[in-house]
């Protein structure tokens, strides 16, 4: 670890009141500095669990600072006056420290960076499609934009629309710098893509951190939908080794498409099936988990047929077992096998999954009445997919319930009805 | 009288096939192969932490153990050098699903010599979850020699993994244990973790194409020992 990865870690964690390490400038070299709301006594005194470095004053009276401009899409050295300045070595490293006037250290940022992107991109505002933190600045895109004279043009973001996102961040910080910018993401292509909105159908990572060791895992996103005015996704529980259990208590994280900081779309479960344990033998009645999801989501399934058209299928009801006759055909999508379809032939299918392990607990899992969809070919990975019945339309679609696992006679679904919350996939 | 003597030595037969063939195939289909070397457990050990590498050439295992290699390729993490030899860290995703959780062969012959070794006719009625789970490869190559020693870490991904967790010690390459809570080999599917044990095997690889760093630091800590 380096010495001011260290300190950008204890100001991430708004133990330190730095910036991140920025590239900075004297004019003729470049080098890695902190810009600090403090002096260096409070560094030093985090810093001195495994860390001592040599520290010495710079008199410097100002810095250049290489930031960013999102919206005309250039680098420029920012000036900035120094109050005091440090230089720090250790282990053959060398890191400065420069007081300055900061309005935000990186912790302050990264708080309100949390509350700011929960409140634009999930409960308030439409066409807001990324926030972030840069130096003391949030930069907020959105896919309002003015129109671009020629092809080539960078389209800018409607004034009107950057207008309404800058009032209503300084309405919940009048301190803070906000920059808007124009960002649309191009449309997917494939389920291994990123979305946002986060839909069904998709590529998700799993990590969940278990004693001693953390599991990482790929399955598909269920459906997306509401349990109250709470957004949520779904996907099979057995994704996150069935975390959340009172003998499997620990947090799971969800990525899509996968894992990296800025794809977390979920950490925090909402829901799971209703269990009891006997002896070593979770007894379950469906294999689902609800996430209160973090980021944007639409109501629908990508590419629900085998064919490329639709884009989308509309989730437009919510289905029961006995909703869905038997004999009847009901589809899957999911990212290793795509669309594949099968006949219901039982709502009343009990299964056990053997061997599942969870730290040093190694346990069975017993299924109990779940449906049984027979011909409906399904692979790894493919766990999660959500199983819908096509409602008069291919871009209509019924939520039925989520792929659990196989046998050598077909797939085995739970009936999001199974679960112990409403949840509402058409919203 | 004869037929019925025929028809019980027939079923006799029927029976002891039925009862035979799920060793036979445990055999044929959980059996992986490979050169296994121990190097032993976890022991305080001291060395050097090198920087991270660079390598745009391509890892070729020769006659290597059948791993079910995940996204991506291998990729350099570490590279340095120790016992007076360049070693070069690579890692790379190893896929693996329940209930065997093992990385090795297909997903059809894991499952297969699951079933063999649980018996066939339980198997039909077992759930299988369609979840893939990710197990990091962990390969120290003998960059001048070309040899690799190739190990399993188990429930850790390749995203866990970076420069600052090998030490380049007196004898080898070194894991910092803490990290990872399972590292090592398998002789057949689903059969006993060696840990401290990996697959030794012949490579191909490209040394004009590796960029090695330099030390970072000295470090002294509880690890493993990888290559």
């Amino acid at each position: 670890m380096t010495l001011y990865s260290k300190m950008a870690a204890f100001s991430h964690h708004d133990v330190l009141k730095t910036t991140e390490p920025l590239t900075c400038s004297d004019g003729v070299h470049n080098f890695t500095c902190l810009l600090s709301k403090t002096d260096i006594t409070p560094v030093l005194r985090e810093l001195k669990i495994g860390v001592a470095p040599e520290v010495s004053p710079v008199a410097r009276r100002w810095v250049l600072v290489l930031d960013f401009n999102y919206t005309d899409g250039t680098w420029h050295w920012r000036n900035v006056t120094v109050v005091r300045g440090w230089e720090l070595k250790w282990n053959n490293q060398t890191t400065y420290v420069f007081q300055t006037q900061i309005k935000k250290s990186l912790g302050e940022m990264v708080k309100m960076q949390k509350e700011v992107s929960w409140r634009l991109l999930v409960e308030e505002l439409k066409g807001v499609t990324g926030v972030g933190v840069v130096l003391d600045k949030i930069i907020v895109t959105t896919e309002n934009a003015t129109a671009a004279q020629d092809a080539h043009q960078k389209k800018a973001a409607d004034p009107a629309a950057a207008k309404r996102i800058k009032r209503f961040i300084k309405s919940i910080d009048p301190e803070v710098e906000v920059e808007v910018s124009h960002g649309k993401p191009e449309p997917a292509q494939s389920r291994y893509d990123r979305f946002r909105p986060v839909v069904g159908g998709i590529k998700i990572d799993w990590v969940v951190h278990r004693p001693s060791y953390g599991i990482t895992s790929n399955c598909t996103l269920g459906f997306t939908g509401v349990v109250g005015d709470t957004p949520v996704v779904l996907t099979a529980w057995h994704c996150i080794a069935w975390t959340g259990t009172d003998r499997t208590r620990r947090r799971a994280e969800l990525y899509q498409p996968e894992r990296d900081s800025w794809n977390l779309i979920a950490d925090s479960i909402q829901a799971t099936c209703n269990y009891f344990w006997i002896f070593d033998n979770l007894v379950t009645s469906c294999d689902i988990v609800v996430m209160r999801s973090m980021v944007p989501r639409e109501p629908r399934v990508f590419r629900p047929t085998e064919s490329s058209t639709p884009q989308y299928g509309q989730v437009v009801r919510r289905l029961c077992p006995y909703d869905v006759w038997l004999f009847s055909e009901l589809a899957k999508a999911g990212i290793t096998t795509d669309v594949t379809r099968g006949t219901v032939i039982s709502h009343c299918f009990s299964g056990i999954a053997i061997g599942q392990s969870w730290g040093n607990l190694t346990f069975n899992v017993v299924l109990l009445c779940n449906s049984f969809v027979a011909g409906m070919r399904a692979d790894e990975g493919d766990s999660g997919s959500p199983v819908y019945r096509f409602e008069g339309s291919n871009d209509k679609l019924g939520a039925f319930g989520i792929v659990s696992g196989v046998n050598l006679l077909g797939t085995i679904v739970s009936p999001i009805c199974y679960l112990p919350v409403s949840v509402d996939p058409t919203r | 009288m004869k037929i019925k003597k025929h028809l019980k030595r027939f079923l006799f037969l029927l029976v002891f096939v039925f009862l035979a063939l799920p060793f036979l195939a445990a055999l044929w289909f959980c059996h992986i192969g490979g050169d296994i070397v121990c190097f032993g457990g976890a022991a305080e050990v001291t060395g050097s932490v090198w920087g991270p590498c660079n390598y745009t050439g391509t890892v070729e295992i020769i006659d290597g153990p059948p791993i079910d290699w995940g996204r991506g390729d291998f990729e350099c993490v570490a590279a340095g050098r120790a016992d007076g030899k360049t070693y070069a860290v690579f890692i790379r995703e190893a896929w693996a699903d329940y209930p065997t959780g093992d990385p090795f062969k297909s997903v059809a012959e894991r499952d297969l010599c699951f079933c063999a070794k649980i018996w066939i006719v339980p198997c039909i009625f077992i759930v299988k979850p369609l979840v893939l789970i990710a197990h990091s490869g962990i390969f120290v190559v003998d960059v001048e020699e070309g040899v690799g020693y190739l190990s399993i870490g188990y429930w850790i991904t390749p995203f866990e993994l970076n420069h600052s967790h090998f030490i380049f010690g007196g004898n080898g390459v070194y894991l910092v244990d803490g990290l990872v809570a399972e590292v090592g080999v398998k002789r057949e599917i689903g059969g006993p973790l060696l840990k401290g044990c990996a697959y030794r095997v012949k490579i191909r690889l490209e040394p004009e194409k590796l960029t090695i760093s330099q030390p970072l630091y000295n470090a002294t800590a509880k690890a493993v020992r990888v290559g």
